[in-house]
Formats: C-alpha cells, sequence, structure tokens
C-alpha cells in the first residue's frame, strides 16, 4: 500500500502540499488528478524521495521514505518525465543501467523480459538519441518496470504517445493490476482515467478536495470531465469565501 | 552499482565522439603547438645571433676591418660602391648590417677612420643585430687603440682600472619565460581535459533530466559522487601523463639550449612531476564537479569551469608577488608550480613540502567531493525540472 500521511510541503510562501492524506491498495490503479500547479508533482517527488516533506510522511509498502529512503526506493517503479534518457546508450543499454541500479541480479535477462513485455524488440539496439516521444516514453516505462516493482508511480504516461501507444499503454496498466501491482498516475486526460482507475484523488491549492471511487465523483454529471471542472470551481470557491471569513474575523 | 555507474559513464563519453575529441584534444595537439610555439621563439632566438655584413669604402682600411670581422666567424660580402647603392642590397637582406669605412682628415692632417653602421632597427631582431655589430666594431675600434698603445712602447694593460662583470641571474629572462609557459601547460593539462567530461555528467544531465531519475534509485549519492570523479580523475590523470610525456618527448627534439636553459626531463624527473601532479588531477575533477553542480544548464557549467580553467595561468603570473608574501609550498597550484620548477631545472626538492602538498590536496579532494554529496540532496537540483 501506498500511504500519504498529512504530508506538507511549502516553497517560499506557497504551500505546493497541505495536509496531503490518502492511500493507494494493491492491484487497484488509482488517479491522481488536479490543474497545473495543484501539487501532483510535488507530492509524487515526495513519494519518490527526490524532496523531504515539512511535516508528515509516506509509506511504501510500510516503509517510511522519510526514513529508510533507499528501501521505498527499491519497492517503487519511477515515471517521473518521458526524458532523463542516455542518448548515446541504446534502449537496451539504459534499461541494463536502470535494473542494475535497482540491483537486479540478473540485468541481461530482466532488461530482455522487459523489452519482450513492451514490444520494443526493434527499437532496443539502437541509440536513444533521435527516439521519438512515444519511443522514449516507453524506454521510460521499460526503465521502470524492469525490476517487476509492486508499486508504480507515473506521471502523465501518455503524454506525446500516438493513439496505438496509448492504447498498449493501457492494456500493460490494466495487466499489471491484475498481477497484484499498486499504481498511482496522475493525468489530465479524463478519458484515460475513467477507463482504468478504481479510484481519484483530486488535488486543487495543495489540497486533498476529493478521494473516492469514479461514481462517487461523477454524481450527476455525465462526463468526468464536466464533474472534475464543476468540482473545481466549486473547491475554489468555497476556498474563497473561506479565506475571505477568515480575514474578516 | 559502482561498476554499472563507472561503465555507464565511460560507455556515454567513448560514443559521444565530439565530447572524446574535446577531452583529449588539448593531450594530444596542445603538446604539438607548444612544439611550433618554442621552436618559432628558438628560431627567433637563433636568427638574432645571425649577423651578415656588408662592407663598403674605397680606403684601404676596409680590409682591416673584413679581417677582424672574418676573424670574429661573420660573414662578410664587401661592395666597391658607395653607401646609398649599398643600402639598396642591405634592404633584401634581413639578417644584414651595413658598415662604411672612411678616412678623415683634420685641419692639422691627421688621418682617422670612421665606421658608419647601418641597420634596419624596426623590429627586435634587427635592434639586436645592431647592437650585436656595434658591439663587436667597439672590441675592434679598443683594439685598434691597444695596438697603437703599443707601438708607442706603452703597455694597455698597466692601466689601474679593470672592469669585471658577474652573472647573478639563474636563468636567462627567456629560458624563465619558457619554463612558466611549460609550467602554465602541464598545470592547465587537467583544468581542460577534465572539464568537457565533468560538465557533461554533472550540468548536463540536470539539464537533460537523467540527473532526477537517477537520484530516484534507491543507490547512495556518494556512491554517485564517486562514479562520476573516478572516472573524471581517471581521464584528468591518464591525459595529464600523455601531455606531459608528449611534450617532453617533443621539446626534446629542439635545441632549447638556444634560451640558455637546461631542461632536465630524464624519467626519473618525469616520474616524479606525474606523483606530484596526481593529487592536483584529484584536486581539481572535484572542485569542477562542485562548479558545475552549482549550473542549471550546460552552457552555465561550462562559463564556470572555464573561468575556473584560468586559475593556472594566474597563479604562475602572481606567484613570484604571491611568494614574496607568505610562504606558499603547501597550497595547490604555487606549490606544484615551484616544485616542477625545481624538478625540471635539477634543482633540490623538499620531500616535506611534496608530502604536505599531497596530503592537502587529497584533504581538499574529499571536502569537495563531501559538499558535491550535500548538492545532491539539494531539493532546487530536481525542482528545476
Amino acid at each position: 500500500m501506498i500511504e500519504f500521511k498529512k504530508v506538507c510541503k511549502s516553497f517560499a510562501d506557497k504551500h505546493a502540499n497541505n495536509n496531503i492524506e490518502f492511500r493507494c491498495l494493491p492491484g487497484t490503479i488509482t488517479g491522481l488528478l488536479g490543474v497545473n500547479g495543484a501539487g501532483k508533482s510535488t507530492a509524487l517527488k515526495i513519494l519518490s524521495g527526490l524532496i523531504k516533506p515539512d511535516a508528515g510522511d509516506v509509506h511504501v509498502n510500510g516503509i517510511s521514505v522519510g526514513e529508510q529512503p533507499r528501501k521505498a526506493q527499491a519497492q517503487l517503479g519511477l515515471l517521473l518525465t518521458s526524458q532523463g534518457l542516455y542518448p548515446h546508450l541504446s534502449a537496451r543499454e539504459n534499461i541494463e543501467f536502470y535494473a542494475a541500479m535497482q540491483g537486479v541480479k540478473n540485468v541481461a535477462r530482466a532488461t530482455s523480459e522487459v523489452i519482450e513485455t513492451l514490444q520494443m524488440q526493434e527499437i532496443a539496439e539502437r541509440k536513444v538519441a533521435g527516439f521519438s516521444t512515444g519511443e522514449s516514453m516507453k524506454v521510460s516505462l521499460a526503465r521502470a518496470l524492469v525490476h517487476k516493482p509492486k508499486y508504480l508511480v507515473l506521471d502523465e504516461p501518455s503524454r506525446g504517445l500516438d493513439v496505438l501507444a496509448i492504447a498498449a499503454l493501457r492494456e500493460l496498466l490494466l495487466d499489471l493490476k491484475q498481477q497484484g501491482c499498486c499504481i498511482l498516475f496522475s493525468s489530465h486526460v479524463m478519458q484515460e482515467i475513467d477507463i482504468l482507475c478504481d479510484q481519484l484523488v483530486v488535488i486543487d491549492d495543495g489540497q486533498v478536495c476529493f478521494q473516492g471511487n469514479l461514481d462517487s465523483f461523477k454524481q450527476e454529471h455525465t462526463t468526468l470531465e464536466k464533474s472534475f471542472i464543476h468540482r473545481i470551481s466549486n473547491y475554489k470557491q468555497q476556498i474563497t469565501k473561506d479565506r475571505v471569513k477568515g480575514a474578516s474575523c | 552499482m559502482l561498476a554499472a555507474l563507472i561503465t555507464k559513464e565511460l560507455r556515454e563519453l567513448w560514443r559521444d565522439k565530439r565530447s572524446l575529441l574535446a577531452t583529449f584534444a588539448y593531450a594530444l595537439f596542445g603538446p604539438l603547438v607548444l612544439f611550433i610555439v618554442i621552436k618559432g621563439v628558438i628560431s627567433l632566438v637563433v636568427e638574432d645571433t645571425e649577423l651578415n655584413v656588408i662592407l663598403v669604402g674605397e680606403t684601404e682600411q676596409v680590409q682591416y676591418v673584413q679581417q677582424y670581422l672574418q676573424y670574429r666567424q661573420l660573414d662578410v660580402e664587401y661592395f666597391d660602391s658607395n653607401v646609398e647603392q649599398a643600402l639598396a642590397t642591405l634592404e633584401s637582406d634581413n639578417a644584414a648590417v651595413l658598415i662604411s669605412v672612411d678616412t678623415l682628415t683634420t685641419a692639422s692632417g691627421t688621418e682617422h677612420y670612421q665606421l658608419s653602421l647601418y641597420a634596419d632597427t624596426s623590429t627586435t631582431s634587427g635592434n639586436k643585430r645592431m647592437q650585436k655589430a656595434a658591439s663587436i666594431l667597439n672590441a675592434f675600434v679598443n683594439n685598434e687603440k691597444q695596438t697603437n698603445l703599443l707601438q708607442f712602447g706603452l703597455d694597455p694593460k698597466q692601466s689601474k682600472w679593470q672592469l669585471q662583470t658577474f652573472t647573478i641571474s639563474e636563468q636567462s629572462a627567456s629560458a624563465r619565460r619558457f619554463l612558466d609557459s611549460l609550467l602554465i601547460f602541464l598545470l592547465l593539462s587537467p583544468f581542460i581535459i577534465t572539464l568537457n567530461y565533468i560538465n557533461d555528467a554533472t550540468a548536463g544531465e540536470r539539464e537533460r533530466g537523467s540527473l532526477m531519475p537517477l537520484l530516484s534509485q534507491p543507490v547512495p549519492r556518494s556512491q554517485i559522487v564517486i562514479g562520476k570523479w573516478l572516472v573524471g580523475s581517471a581521464l584528468g590523470i591518464v591525459g595529464m601523463i600523455v601531455t606531459m610525456y608528449l611534450s617532453f618527448s617533443m621539446l626534446g627534439r629542439l635545441p632549447v639550449y638556444e634560451l640558455d636553459l637546461v631542461l632536465h626531463d630524464g624519467l626519473p624527473q618525469l616520474v616524479n612531476a606525474t606523483l606530484i601532479m596526481i593529487p592536483l588531477a584529484l584536486l581539481v575533477c572535484s572542485v569542477q564537479m562542485l562548479l558545475a553542480l552549482t549550473a542549471k544548464t550546460y552552457k552555465e557549467g561550462q562559463s564556470y569551469l572555464t573561468m575556473f580553467s584560468f586559475m593556472p595561468m594566474l597563479i604562475v603570473f602572481l606567484s613570484d608577488s604571491i611568494n614574496q608574501h607568505i610562504d606558499s609550498a603547501w597550497l595547490p597550484l604555487l606549490g606544484h608550480q615551484q616544485i616542477l620548477q625545481n624538478i625540471f631545472s635539477n634543482q633540490s626538492v623538499n620531500s616535506f613540502d611534496v608530502a604536505g602538498l599531497g596530503v592537502i590536496c587529497l584533504l581538499l579532494t574529499f571536502a569537495c567531493l563531501m559538499l558535491v554529496r550535500h548538492q545532491l540532496f539539494q531539493e532546487s537540483l530536481v525542482q528545476s525540472q
């Protein structure tokens, strides 16, 4: 289980994460929604041990990221950016390097397996320099999956992918879910969330403004998008009212 | 994990031909450039000593002058013409001066011989040629005066006044300049050779966004630092050794004695110099990592490291004034300059200073690496991506 426990993080005078608290269960896909600058990426960076929270903690499989960051990182498969590949190495070498970083014992075998799973045989031996966004994303995904993590964290994984690649990604994520993998992913594509996710966490202004399943999120609205816009605007109005109230008191 | 990190760094460096060329260009082409420059300086000095004389004059005294000049092993050409015609010939010969011999008769009827010297002094070499010819002619005139005194039965050596000159400088100015240039060239090598790799492995990785995924792996940050530092240091040391050995093997083919310099560059001296330079290469690599990691982009990192590369030049130029105020034997670069100068001039080297300098370099290296590791925990490194 991935568990955010009252996580707070500020940059200068801005609360990027303010008392964030939610859980992602094994064998489920959790969608992390929010407008740009809402605090999604900060939450994912805290989860991956890249930045430390001012207060609170995140637990991965019961391991505290704050106290044992490396142990927690070993549990995670991370795709935080489609970039960050080594352009002069081939796709296989990029994946092999990250397998070694994760302490995989049989690096070559694990790499070949993930290449086969993601059907990357055609691009595996090519240098990453000159790859399309979709090809780079595939390598990044393979890099995140090579050590067979039980917890997968994906930040906008479908960004830059074509229709076929998105369909393949969906299939893969559903397959991993079936295998008991706990997946947390952020996206702006409502259709993707609608098809894949079992539960939703909506963050706005650094706070969790909704946590629950899709049906309870949609309520009377026909689409996820309409429901999202409605909820966010309501939440913003509420926050403004609370602030005005606080100021007048 | 460390082995995988080192393999990845080496693979990247090997595959990126542009970086590879930039890394080893200094070690491979630098000595060649140094060779060409020093050869040019030597030929300039040698050219200065070349002196051809065009001699004109109708008087029979010309032959005395000609004999004397030939005795001084100068190439003398006699022209049976006037000065104006001979001057035209002078313009076509860069290494020549014109000496005209004339007879003057005083009112009392006594004959005097006048030597007139013409030379083009618009260049440094021309100026030196003029001085050299003037000094030879002075010697000739003094010699003639002494001969005259002897003819009158007087011994010219009986004079109570004698002049004796002593040279107190250990080296000539040109030799000192040459040695300084050589030391700058050698001290610069670890700075230039590792610049490109270190910048790419730190600021470059940050700019490309590959530092964030790397830092999110369960790898101790100290291993990431050590992996990159080991590759950078190895490049610096290998490049520095190649630079040094290539430079001295090329300089060995040049007549550096023309610069009044005896360069002691045997194998023991080169081995000692290498051992002294290794701690410097380690220190330079760690400081470069520290500087480049503060940069957000590759270009920014390149600017910082280029500015840092001016340090050896600055130190060598300011060494005299710094050494007047402090004992700098244990200071990196200043100490290295002094010790290398002593090694190549075959002067004694204080082994206590060598050990002290090495220890200081290693301690500073360790401090820098700790700071680099600390920097890898900074949130600004991942926040900018």
